[in-house]
């Protein structure tokens, strides 16, 4: 008999991946399973709002959704380490560590209590760090900088004098053109291209040290999990793990004509001078101490993830043309 | 009756005070969103240690609390918006029907199960220490959870107190001052005087 | 017809029939949807657990940081007509525009277009124009249709002409720019709003007896006193759009924020024109032949102490309004909730989508459909929801339609945005479920009858089609200022 998982998502299909590679998973595990697995794609807001999803999979009022971890640290501060780490691994090193390391395996524990059961399904490219109307030269120049942040580097930047901005979604944009903010983080340039912040915003920075990559996650309730099939369960594994292969070579890929794009509409690209990027890395690293300290479960996360890269750092040194 | 009319009017006495006291928090509301758009202008120091995120969230917070704690005496207030094209013309007495079929088979049954599912999700806020999506906003999120159950069961309250009215009204033992308060036409008031007085008769008999 | 199909269209039928019980309409919607919920369950549609989502919906709603000017808004508007300086403004326009026909509704439609730049929802211009202008209108004798209409249709512009949620938020489910969306809504937005006038204008040429005007004899009397009058009645709704908009244009607040800079500032100006005024012994206006209605806008005389006072009681007063016009309208959303996501687990998306494909239509003929939707779905549901179900659903369609030299491909999503917006214009006006409707209703004085607010707004959803058909047939009204001011 066919079985269906209704999966709520996090952002509209129609979002360049953060959205179409959760569509992508409705239509693989449709060919895959020859139409006996569906797993019914809901546009954020159909049946619970964006950020809702945690709770909804949890209590099983949906089956499933399409999210990243990031957004859960309010309930549990460690699962921001599975979704974008500040000065964080690139694609290869994070899935290394997610796939090999036992990342995924402390993740599902982690969610395990919440009734969830959840599949690390797309890893993608860096984010710009932020559009900024005017050009930030040194450290002092983001004092008192208005700036909408999320996530872990929020604090980053609060810690630097930073006043972080909690702005409603479609606020960001009239806000950024009225200077009501200075700048703002948001996605990547073939994301950000289409919505137009180039028209407010003139300096686009670079690195993104804030999300060198981003993790998104599977959700899926825990007894509807456990009451699929052995069969049914690879299925979604192997779409998930195909998904993170191909969202990454797209998210590389639609990069670049994204950015010629942008700079052809007068966009400055600026990549951040080696003496701020170095005290956003210090001050991560005191906020990472805290946040450790705070937390039993993030320390343990934060320390493996840790301990993994100071042994990948050889491999990476030797093993790869700097 | 006279019993259950008394439960009415302590219900509506509780409305009463939690909803007038809730109204005014539309004036901490209009202040924190200035306070919170002139210290990001003007240099203005921030109070208590708060950041931007922090007054911000605190808007909606407070946006919460101002219909959560209104919504129960909006209903007997009878500022809950009718379509009353029909309404308008049908007896006074189909009115208390109608108000009497809508609290037992819509608003009560809607405000216990409301009430019994935003528990359950205050709680599981409650026992995980649930805090703000922001890393840098404001912890205890089920402070503002807790807001939904509070606002069904006061919702539910409203229903029960209205039915009761309502059953008053429709066998004719409804005091004339208790009409607005249950259907809200003032018009009607004429037609409840007779069995108003063969209430009174009723009680003294 | 299967079951599944049934179940939501039965769902519509029991709303349309039940909220003419004249049972509040928040609690219709969440009664309707509960037993739905259960209907389904007992069919095998649905499952209780399903059920537990519903908190989850509310929340979004708690936590909707763009909600939070609803209330202030409204406070703006109920403090400005408490306090008598939205009274002063409107006598005013009254005696400027007496030779004009329909000149009381006139101001109303020109204030509604004013205040729509400075607002991104519909629910502020609506109470206040409802609340200032309606008693007015109703005092001279102007038609309840025509006031009602008038009214409605000008505050619905709010949510069109930016700044505008509904913009900000199908930019972001068509992943398109909000500033291109904003620019190309402004001309649409003063088509619809120009339609208006000449309505007015013509109809009340034809009729004059729809709208009397101004009894010559009431007024000023002398060109000084004209001056005075409009000094007195200008400047404060001037210093409060300066406020509103200038924080916006500025810099300083997001159009979120200036609805509570907008509250702060009526605060103020009402304290000005209770307290301030009449201690500094400044006389107030008098306006001979009005009827003093039970308002509390007038000073009390006795000093300071005593203004102070009475001043205090003004703003329980206001500060108890809106807070109940505001639990009205949450307590529709927070009902719509469950009925919508009910709706939409009973499988009643996929009989609107179905009926897409089915319909094996070209370009033309699908767009055509979907607008003719979404305007049936505009009876039913509020204008997020309707954005929610149709616009993700339809964008692929819509990526792939050609329209020729008519639209450019890469023109067709702006364009198709906007066709939507003046669309949905219609469903804050149309009955059953309508917002302009319900706030109205909700602070219109006791004589406006539901019927004539429904007889009121037929000529103005019949304009917004006429709107419509013209941007369908002219693009340019939607594309031309986008080209020309952004590359
Ligand atoms: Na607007
Ligand atoms: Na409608």
């Amino acid at each position: 008999a066919k079985t269906t998982l209704n999966m709520a998502s996090t952002y509209p299909g129609s979002l360049t991946q953060l959205g179409t590679l959760g569509k992508a998973i409705e239509e693989t595990i449709d060919k895959m399973s020859g139409g006996e697995l569906e797993v019914k794609f809901f546009e954020p807001g159909a049946l619970v709002p964006a950020l809702e999803v945690f709770d909804a999979v949890s209590n099983g009022s949906v089956d499933a959704a399409w999210s990243t971890p990031g957004y859960w640290q309010g309930k549990e501060p460690s699962l921001a380490l599975f979704a974008a780490v500040p000065f964080g691994p690139d694609v290869r090193e994070y899935t290394a560590w997610l796939f090999n390391g036992g990342g995924e395996e402390m993740m599902q524990e982690i969610y395990a209590p919440y009734n969830i059961h959840s599949i690390i399904c797309a890893v993608i490219a860096p984010e710009a760090s932020g559009w900024f109307r005017k050009e930030i030269n040194s450290v002092d120049d983001l004092k008192g900088l208005k700036m909408r942040f999320f996530g872990l580097g929020a604090k980053v930047m609060q810690r630097l004098g930073v006043d972080t901005q909690l702005l409603a979604g479609g606020d960001i944009y009239p806000a950024l053109e009225r200077g009501t903010i200075d700048a703002t983080e948001f996605s990547q340039p073939a994301i950000d291209l289409n919505l137009g912040f180039y028209q407010v915003a003139k300096h686009y920075y670079f690195p993104g040290w804030h999300q060198q990559s981003t993790a998104f996650e599977l959700m899926i309730n825990k007894e509807r999990w456990d009451g699929l099939s052995e069969q049914e369960q690879a299925m979604i594994n192997t779409a998930c793990r195909a998904n993170v292969a191909n969202g990454m070579a797209e998210g590389e890929a639609i990069q670049v004509d994204a950015l010629a794009e942008l700079e052809e509409k007068g966009v400055t690209i600026h990549t951040w001078p080696k003496e701020i990027l170095d005290t956003f890395h210090s001050t991560w690293n005191e906020v990472a101490e805290e946040e450790a300290a705070k937390d039993e479960k993030f320390k343990k996360a934060w320390e493996s993830l840790s301990t993994f890269r100071e042994n990948y750092k050889r491999w990476g040194e030797v093993g790869y043309i700097q | 009756m006279a019993a259950l009319l008394n439960v009415s009017r302590a219900i509506d006495g509780l409305l009463a005070v939690v909803g007038r006291l809730g109204a005014w928090l539309a004036v901490p509301l209009l202040l924190v969103i200035v306070y919170d758009v002139v210290t990001r202008y003007f240099g203005v120091p921030k109070f208590f240690g708060f950041n931007s995120t922090q007054y911000q969230e605190s808007e909606y917070w407070l946006h919460a609390y101002l219909f959560c704690l209104m919504m129960g005496y909006a209903y007997i207030r009878q500022a809950h918006v009718r379509i009353d094209l029909i309404r308008d013309r049908v007896a006074l007495r189909t009115k208390f029907l109608i108000e009497m079929l809508g609290c037992l088979f819509a608003l009560i049954p809607y405000s216990v199960i409301a009430t019994y599912l935003s528990w359950g999700y205050f709680m599981q806020s409650y026992h995980s220490g649930e805090a703000s999506r922001s890393v840098v906003g404001l912890s205890h999120l089920w402070l503002l959870k807790i807001s939904m159950p509070i606002m069904f069961a006061l919702l539910g309250l409203a229903g029960i107190s209205v039915f009761f009215k309502a059953l008053a009204g429709w066998s004719g033992r409804l005091p004339p001052e208790m009409l607005h308060d249950t259907i809200g036409t003032d018009d009607d008031i004429a037609e409840l005087v007779i069995p108003e007085e063969t209430a009174e008769a009723g009680r003294r008999a | 017809m299967p079951l599944t199909d049934a179940l939501p269209l039965l769902m519509f039928a029991a709303l349309a029939t039940l909220l003419f019980s004249g049972y509040p309409v928040a609690f219709v919607l969440g009664g309707i949807g509960l037993a739905f919920g259960f209907l389904g369950m007992a069919f095998d549609q649905f499952a209780f657990v399903q059920f537990r989502a519903m908190p989850s919906r509310v929340f979004g709603i708690e936590e909707n940081l763009i909600l939070t000017a609803i209330p202030m808004f409204i406070f703006m508007g109920t403090m400005l007509e408490r306090s008598g300086i939205a009274r002063d403004l409107l006598n005013c326009l009254q005696v400027l525009l007496r030779r004009v026909p329909g000149g009381l509704a006139l101001a109303v439609t020109i204030m509604g277009t004013i205040l729509a730049a400075t607002t991104g929802i519909i629910g502020a211009s609506v109470v206040m124009m409802s609340l200032l202008a309606l008693p007015i209108m109703i005092e001279r004798k102007y038609s309840h249709q025509l006031a009602t209409g008038t009214i409605a249709a000008s505050g619905t512009l709010g949510i069109l002409i930016p700044p505008s949620i509904m913009l900000v938020i199908m930019a972001d489910l068509l992943e398109r720019s909000v500033g291109n969306l904003f620019v190309a809504a402004i001309f649409p937005g003063f088509l619809l709003s120009g339609l208006y006038v000449v309505y007015i204008v013509v109809l009340c040429s034809l009729k004059p007896r729809l709208a009397p005007p101004l009894p010559a004899h009431i007024g000023p009397g002398s060109g000084a006193e004209l001056f005075l009058m409009i000094l007195r009645s200008f400047v404060p709704p001037v210093i409060l759009i300066v406020l509103v908009l200038g924080s916006i244009l500025g810099g300083f607040a997001t159009p979120t924020e200036a609805a509570g800079v907008g509250a702060a500032g009526a605060l103020l100006l009402g304290f000005v024109n209770l307290v301030v005024l009449p201690v500094l012994g400044v006389p107030e206006m008098h306006f001979s032949g009005e009827a003093h209605a039970e308002l509390d806008d007038h000073s009390v005389g006795g000093g300071a102490f005593s203004e102070v006072r009475h001043f205090g009681h003004v703003l329980a007063d206001v500060v108890l309004r809106t807070g109940l016009t505001n639990a009205m309208l949450f307590g529709i959303f927070v009902g719509a909730t469950l009925f919508s996501y009910v709706f939409r687990a009973l499988g009643g998306d996929g009989v609107v989508v179905d009926l897409v494909n089915a319909s094996g239509l070209g370009s033309w003929g699908l767009l055509i459909l979907i607008l003719g939707i979404v305007f049936f779905l505009g009876f039913f549901f509020d204008w997020i929801e309707i954005t929610l179900i149709v616009l993700p659903v339809f964008t692929p369609i819509i990526q792939l339609m050609d329209f020729g030299s008519h639209v450019e491909r890469f023109e067709v999503v702006y364009w198709f945005a906007i066709l939507m917006a003046v669309n949905l214009q219609t469903s804050f006006l149309t009955p059953p479920f309508g917002f302009a409707l319900f706030y109205m209703k909700a602070v219109a004085p006791k004589e406006v009858k539901i019927e004539e607010i429904y007889l009121g707004i037929i000529p103005f959803v019949l304009l917004q089609l006429l709107g419509l058909a013209a941007v369908i047939v002219f693009p340019e009204i939607a594309l031309w200022l986008p080209r020309v001011l952004l590359n």
